[in-house]
């Protein structure tokens, strides 16, 4: 009896708390419900709530961690069996299959190494050159390596070679080279794409938007390596659905959240540079930026730039965040894309806590980078 | 020095490590193969001065340690007075066992730093 109430009080929770997580325009009440599910042993639900949740918001470190570890813990066995028929006939169907669930689990990395293996082993086929492509333009979009980005070029190049009527490598080289701002290479692509499919809705709306756009004037490494410094992309191609829904975020809900956070306890500064917003918020109030704030914000700005270049520049992607202590405090740096979110702090108790809230906030709608194309 | 980067270099996850000037210059390294030394330390240089510049430009005193953790790995800075021993890892290191190993060694060449640096 006592077990069945037991198990009437969990599932209720479990209820209220994957209601209120919809509710949350942060990923906190994700987070925590996906905890909740790994300490009662429920680890494939977690798993599941953790993807989901990404999917809402792609930038919260926390559900990526979570999701991170319990794929290991679940699906090793899914993973080995995958693995195993991979080893026993290396076909690009058994090597497609193991890439697509790494995939489906965000498990990026160890998906492009799957795909350099299938490519090494498939060299002059064009489906194994158009997943590689596919995998490395997918990590280029999220890290903004240029390497990936020009390895994905490469290799989708290659399976547009290869068949030269593959609609999916000619329509992925015009969306990747737009968003690096490859304007006439993306045109040439599209072009080749539209002879494929000429009624393709996406294809047909890239084409009115390249038309209006100059043509570029540097070479495709530069480009990359423009998309890499900047840390955002030239122009940025959505979906309709996407431009409808006009999910942006505004200055006034990015400040205020930013006077939240300092007012955690142990917090002396909270600043943020944020495409063109820029502020500086102590004791539950924003204030004017002046020497002492300024040089926060050319800190923030500063450490952004060279800490997201380093990491990518010596092989560890994208620049998420840092702590760095002194004797008078700590000062946490927490970074997406070409936004800075950086904390002073008293101390270096509560550091956990903090460090928490500044994911969930950076993560969260509020902040969320606004997806419009912006030529 | 290069022995206790060596060592270093045995924990699973530690991809390389080197020991830089505060000024940037590099002093020793040991990084994994694959790895271009000349590449590294160029962006170790850069992260060391900008960062203890525009710290320095705020007032701020000298940074005891910096984790930086980025998607597929993180890059571990400890002060050793004179110098800062770098720590490059990859994304599986465990952070608590890896910091554990890194002030170890950090406390080895601090040591040693007063003799060689």
């Amino acid at each position: 009896m006592i077990g069945f109430f037991k198990r009437v009080f969990e599932l209720t929770e479990v209820h209220r708390r994957r209601r209120r997580a919809r509710l949350d325009t942060t990923p906190r009440s994700t987070v925590e419900l996906c905890r909740l599910l790994q300490r009662r042993g429920r680890v494939a639900a977690a798993r599941d709530v953790a993807r989901d949740g990404l999917l809402r918001f792609p930038a919260s470190a926390d559900l990526r961690d979570i999701l991170h570890s319990t794929w290991q813990r679940s699906t090793k066995k899914r993973v080995n069996e995958l693995q195993q028929k991979v080893d026993a006939d290396p076909s690009i169907e058994n090597y497609v299959a193991l890439i697509e669930h790494l995939q489906e689990f965000d498990e990026t990395d160890r998906a492009t190494e799957v795909s350099r293996q299938l490519v090494q082993k498939h060299p002059d086929d064009a489906a194994a050159a158009l997943v590689s492509g596919r995998i490395l333009i997918a990590r280029f979009h999220r890290d903004h390596v240029a390497q990936d980005g020009a390895l994905g070029l490469r290799s989708m190049q290659r399976a547009a070679e290869l068949d030269p009527q593959s609609f999916e490598a000619h329509f992925a080289l015009a969306e990747t080279n737009y968003y690096i701002g490859a304007v006439s290479k993306a045109l040439q692509h599209l072009y080749q794409a539209l002879d494929v499919q000429p009624e393709h809705t996406e294809a047909n709306r890239l084409y009115r938007i390249l038309t209006r756009l100059p043509l570029e004037k540097q070479q495709e490494r530069e480009l990359l390596r423009e998309v890499e410094e900047n840390d955002e992309a030239s122009f940025r191609f959505q979906s309709d659905a996407a431009s409808e829904s006009g999910d942006t975020a505004s200055p006034t809900k990015i400040a205020s959240g930013l006077e939240q956070l300092s007012l955690l306890a142990g917090v002396r500064r909270t600043v943020l540079s944020h495409r063109g917003v820029e502020a500086v918020a102590q004791e539950g109030r924003q204030v004017p930026v002046d020497d002492e704030t300024g040089c926060l914000l050319e800190l923030a700005r500063g450490f952004r730039r060279t800490a997201s270049l380093s990491a990518k520049r010596m092989g560890i992607g994208a620049f998420e965040e840092a702590e760095m202590s002194f004797d008078t405090g700590t000062i946490l740096a927490f970074g997406s894309g070409s936004t800075i979110l950086m904390i002073e702090t008293e101390g270096a108790s509560r550091l956990a806590t903090i460090a928490a809230e500044a994911r969930h906030y950076l993560a969260g709608s509020a902040v969320r980078e606004p997806e419009t194309a912006h030529a | 020095m290069l022995e206790v980067l060596e060592r270093l270099g045995d924990n699973p996850g530690i991809v390389g490590s080197l020991v830089a000037t505060t000024d940037g210059i590099v002093v020793q390294s040991r990084l994994r193969s694959g790895m271009d030394e000349d590449a590294a330390a160029a962006l170790v240089s850069s992260l060391l001065t900008s960062t203890v510049g525009l710290l320095g430009e705020c007032g701020k005193a000298r940074m005891g340690q910096l984790v930086l953790r980025a998607s597929r790995g993180k890059i571990i800075v400890t002060d050793l007075g004179n110098a800062y021993l770098v720590v490059v890892t990859d994304r599986n290191l465990d952070l608590n066992q890896g910091l554990l190993e890194i002030k170890s060694a950090a406390k080895t060449l601090t040591k040693l730093g007063r003799l060689v640096v």
